[in-house]
C-alpha cells in the first residue's frame, strides 16, 4: 500500500472579486476557496487583538455533510498557522464551496484553503497539507475516492503543518485500532511532503509567469 | 488571564498541577444512579467538580412512521443542555457536535426492543428521549457526558409497548408505581465508550483531565473515546491547538487506552449486566 | 538564495548569517518576513529579494496581494467618504477608513479650508500606519509643500489593479508609462494602494490607456516588451 495520491491540480487567482482563491483538484474531488480579508468588521464581532476568522463550507447537499463538523475543523486548524493578531478588529473570512465530491472532501477543503490564503497574502506561520486515510479489513487505503470510503470500516482526517512535520488536527469516525492510527499517520507524513511539493511547484510556475 | 497563566507555569515547571495532580491523573469519580424518578433511567455523574446529568425517557413516536425505513439514529432524541452563561456559543456547539456525532454516528446499542408489533400487526416505535445536562462545568465535560450517557443506557429499564400506550392515555401522577417489574426489557449495549480528554498547553505540556482554568490557558484540547470492548478507536478529535509530533500523538493514545481500560473495570455500573465481562 | 521562491514559514536565518558573515552590515527586515525570538521566518508566499546599499541589506518578499495594508509613508489614492468639522474620512482600500486632516493641505488654515466634497478623489501620503490605530494621511510633503498630492482634478478615470502592477510600474527598469507619453498626451497618478488614475482629453485614448495598464497584470519580461513594441509601432504620434 504505497502512498499515492490521486493527481492533484491547481488554479490560483481564478475569482476576480475575492483577495484570494484557489481551486483545488485531488483527483476528482473538486473545492473552490476563497478568502475576503483584512476587512472591516462589525463592533460585535470585533476582537481587539486578533482578527476574527470566519469560515463558511458550502456543500452540494447540505443534509448529507455535518457542515459545523466540517467548518469547525476548518476553522480551528486555519487559527493555529494565521498571524491573527498582525490584523486586529479586522476580519478574514474563508468561505469553501464544493464543486465535487469524490471522497476525502475535507482534507481538499484543508488544502484549498491554505492555497487560497497562500494567495491572498495573508500572513502565516507555516503551510499546513491535510490527508485522509480510510480502513477496511485491516487494510489501510490513502486517499481513498467515495465508493471506498464509503465501503470502510472507519476512516481518519490528519492535517500537518509544514515546520516541524507535527500534527494540527485530528478527526475520525467509524472503529480504528491503534495500529490503523499508527499506519495513517506514517502515510500521512509522507504524502503530506508530496502535497508540501506540489505547492511548491504550482506557485513557481505562478510566479515565473508574472515576476 | 496573564496572572492565571503565570500561576499555573508556576506549578507546572515543577511536573504537578494546581490541584496537586500530575499531568495525567484524574479526577475523583463520582456517580447517583436513578435519582429521578419520572425518568426511565437517570444517573448524575461526578468529575471532581463537574457535575452532569443525563436521564432517558422512552416514549412512543409516531412521526417516524412515516419514513420509509427506520434505522438506528432516528429512534434517539438528543438534547445536550450546557449553561449559556457557563461558556461561550463556539464551546457549546462543538461540544454539541461532537456528542451528537458519537451517539448518533455510531451503532451502540441493539435498537431491536424499541420496534414491537402491536395486535394489528402494525409497527410499533419507541424513541429513547436523552437528555444531557450540565449543572456545573468545572473542566471535561465531555467525558462525564459520555460517562452519564454509558451508565444511564446500561441500566435502562423499560416495559414494552402496551405499557407505555396504556400511560399515555391514562397519565398518572407518579409512574413509576404502576408499572410492573417483570414486564421490564433492557437493552443490549453492543460498545461501551469511554473518552479521556486532555489540553494542551503552549510550551507542549498534556494534560489529562483539565479543569475550567486549564481548559481556557490550553491552546487545545484532545479527546479519545474507546470502545473498551474491543478495544478500538471509536472518535479521535483534536481541533487545533499545539501542534503534536507523531510521536508524543501516540504515545498519548496508548497511555489513554490503559486509562480508559482502568477506568472502566473499576466502574461496575458501566459494564453489562447478565454476561460477565472479559475486561 | 535571494529571488528564489518561499513559502510561510521558511526560515531565512542561515541566509542572513552566511551573507553578512564579513560585512557585518546592519540588517533590515522588509515586509513578509517576520522576526521570531532567533529566527527571521518568511510569512507570505512570494520571491525573496534582498537589496545591499551602503552599510545596510534590506530583505523583503515580492508577492501576489490584491488587498493593501497601510505601509507609512506610501503615496496612495483615496476616496473621500465621510466629512467632518476638521477632517475627512477616505477610503483607501484598507480594512478601516483612515484620516485626513484638513489642515494637512499646502497653506490651509482654519479659516482657509480646501475645497473638498464627498466622492472626490484625493493623492496622499501615508502619516501614520498602525495595526492598532486608524491611519492618518497628509497632503504635503514635509517640507509643507504641496508637491502632486491633493485633490485630484475632475474628468479623470481610476481603476484598481493588483498591487505588484503599482510597483513595477514605479519601478526605474519600467517605461511603459514614458512609450505611452510619446504617443497619447494623459495625466497619470499611480497610489501604491493599487489605485491608479488617469486623465486624457478623448473618452477613446482613455479606454485605450487603461486597458493597457489592466493588461501589465498577466505579463513578464517578454510580455512587456511586446507591449513597447505594440504600441510605438501602432500609433503615430498625434499632432495638434
Amino acid at each position: 500500500m504505497a502512498p499515492k495520491l490521486r493527481d492533484l491540480i491547481i488554479t490560483y487567482n481564478n475569482l476576480a472579486n475575492p483577495d484570494g482563491s484557489a481551486l483545488f483538484c485531488q483527483g476528482n474531488t473538486i473545492v473552490q476557496a476563497y478568502v475576503f480579508g483584512p476587512v472591516d468588521v462589525s463592533n460585535s464581532k470585533e476582537r481587539s487583538e486578533k482578527a476574527s476568522l470566519f469560515v463558511t463550507f458550502k456543500p452540494k447537499n447540505s443534509y448529507e455533510i455535518r457542515k459545523e463538523l466540517y467548518e469547525n475543523y476548518i476553522r480551528t486548524v486555519l487559527e493555529t498557522i494565521i498571524h491573527l493578531d498582525m490584523h486586529p478588529r479586522t476580519s478574514i473570512s474563508v468561505i469553501l464551496q464544493e464543486m465535487q465530491d469524490d471522497g476525502c472532501l475535507l482534507s481538499a477543503a484543508v488544502n484549498s484553503a491554505c492555497c487560497a490564503l497562500l494567495d491572498a497574502g495573508i500572513p502565516m506561520k507555516c503551510m499546513i497539507a491535510s490527508v485522509t486515510s480510510c480502513i477496511s479489513v485491516d487494510a489501510i487505503q490513502l486517499d481513498p475516492n467515495k465508493e471506498a470510503s464509503q465501503k470502510s470500516d472507519g476512516s481518519i482526517v490528519l492535517t500537518f503543518e509544514s515546520s516541524k512535520n507535527g500534527i494540527i488536527s485530528v478527526t475520525s469516525e467509524g472503529e480504528l485500532t491503534f495500529d490503523n492510527i499508527k499506519e495513517a499517520i506514517k502515510l500521512g507524513c509522507l504524502a503530506s511532503k508530496e502535497i508540501y511539493d506540489f505547492y511548491h511547484k504550482s506557485m513557481k510556475k505562478r510566479f515565473l509567469i508574472n515576476s | 488571564m496573564e496572572l492565571l497563566k503565570i500561576h499555573h507555569e508556576h506549578f507546572f515547571s515543577k511536573g504537578i498541577r494546581v490541584d496537586g495532580r500530575k499531568f495525567n491523573e484524574f479526577r475523583d469519580l463520582l456517580v447517583n444512579i436513578d435519582s429521578i424518578e419520572t425518568a426511565d433511567s437517570s444517573i448524575v455523574v461526578k468529575i471532581g467538580s463537574t457535575t452532569v446529568m443525563c436521564g432517558i425517557k422512552v416514549t412512543l413516536n409516531e412521526d417516524v412512521k412515516a419514513l420509509e425505513s427506520v434505522n438506528y439514529s432516528d429512534l434517539i432524541d438528543l438534547e445536550i443542555a450546557l449553561h449559556p452563561l457557563d461558556e461561550d456559543k463556539g464551546e457549546r456547539e462543538e461540544i454539541n457536535s461532537l456528542l451528537v456525532k458519537l451517539i448518533k454516528g455510531n451503532v451502540l446499542f441493539d435498537h431491536k426492543p424499541l420496534i414491537c408489533e402491536d395486535e394489528d400487526g402494525e409497527r410499533q416505535y419507541l424513541t429513547l428521549n436523552i437528555e444531557l445536562i450540565c449543572l456545573n462545568n468545572d473542566g471535561n465535560v465531555l467525558d462525564a457526558f459520555i460517562i452519564a450517557f454509558l451508565g444511564a443506557i446500561n441500566s435502562l429499564k423499560f416495559p414494552d409497548y402496551k405499557s407505555i400506550c396504556d400511560e399515555n392515555l391514562h397519565p398518572q401522577p407518579t409512574s413509576k408505581p404502576s408499572r410492573n417489574n417483570a414486564e421490564y426489557k433492557r437493552l443490549n449495549v453492543l460498545k461501551f465508550p469511554i473518552s479521556i480528554t486532555a489540553a494542551l498547553m503552549s510550551n507542549g505540556n498534556v494534560l489529562v483531565d483539565p479543569n475550567r482554568d486549564e481548559e481556557q490557558l490550553a491552546t487545545g484540547l484532545i479527546s479519545i473515546v474507546f470502545d473498551v470492548a474491543t478495544e478500538k478507536i471509536i472518535m479521535i478529535e483534536k481541533q487545533g491547538g499545539t501542534p503534536m509530533d507523531d510521536v508524543s500523538l501516540l504515545k498519548h493514545i496508548s497511555f489513554s487506552k490503559s486509562m480508559a481500560t482502568k477506568f472502566f473495570k473499576t466502574m461496575p455500573i458501566l459494564q453489562s449486566k447478565g454476561e460477565a465481562m472479559e475486561t | 538564495m535571494t529571488d528564489t521562491i518561499v513559502f510561510p514559514g521558511f526560515s531565512i536565518k542561515s541566509l542572513i548569517d552566511e551573507e553578512n558573515e564579513a560585512k557585518d552590515k546592519k540588517i533590515v527586515i522588509g515586509p513578509g518576513l517576520k522576526r521570531q525570538i532567533n529566527d527571521v521566518r518568511a510569512i507570505k508566499c512570494g520571491i525573496l529579494r534582498s537589496r545591499t546599499s551602503n552599510n545596510l541589506i534590506v530583505y523583503w518578499i515580492d508577492s501576489h496581494q490584491k488587498r493593501y495594508v497601510a505601509v507609512r509613508g506610501e503615496r496612495v489614492i483615496g476616496v473621500v467618504v465621510g466629512k467632518g468639522a476638521m477632517s475627512v474620512n477616505v477610503d483607501i482600500g484598507t480594512s478601516e477608513l483612515a484620516s485626513l486632516s484638513l489642515l494637512a493641505f499646502e497653506s490651509a488654515t482654519k479659516r482657509n479650508r480646501p475645497n473638498i466634497q464627498l466622492g472626490d478623489l484625493v493623492y496622499a501620503r501615508i502619516l501614520s500606519a498602525n495595526k492598532d490605530m486608524k491611519t492618518e494621511l497628509i497632503c504635503v510633503t514635509s517640507q509643507m509643500k504641496k508637491d502632486g498630492l491633493g485633490v485630484l482634478p475632475q474628468g479623470g478615470f481610476m481603476i484598481s489593479v493588483p498591487l505588484r502592477v503599482c510597483r513595477r510600474l514605479l519601478s526605474p527598469g519600467c517605461k511603459l508609462i514614458e512609450i505611452l507619453g510619446s504617443k497619447f498626451k494623459y495625466e497619470i497618478t499611480v497610489g501604491l494602494n493599487g489605485r491608479i488614475w488617469i486623465r486624457s482629453p478623448s473618452i477613446t485614448e482613455t479606454i485605450y490607456i487603461v486597458n493597457t495598464f489592466l493588461s501589465v497584470e498577466d505579463k513578464d519580461e517578454q510580455g512587456m516588451l511586446d507591449l513597447y513594441k505594440q504600441i510605438t509601432d501602432k500609433f503615430q504620434v498625434i499632432v495638434r
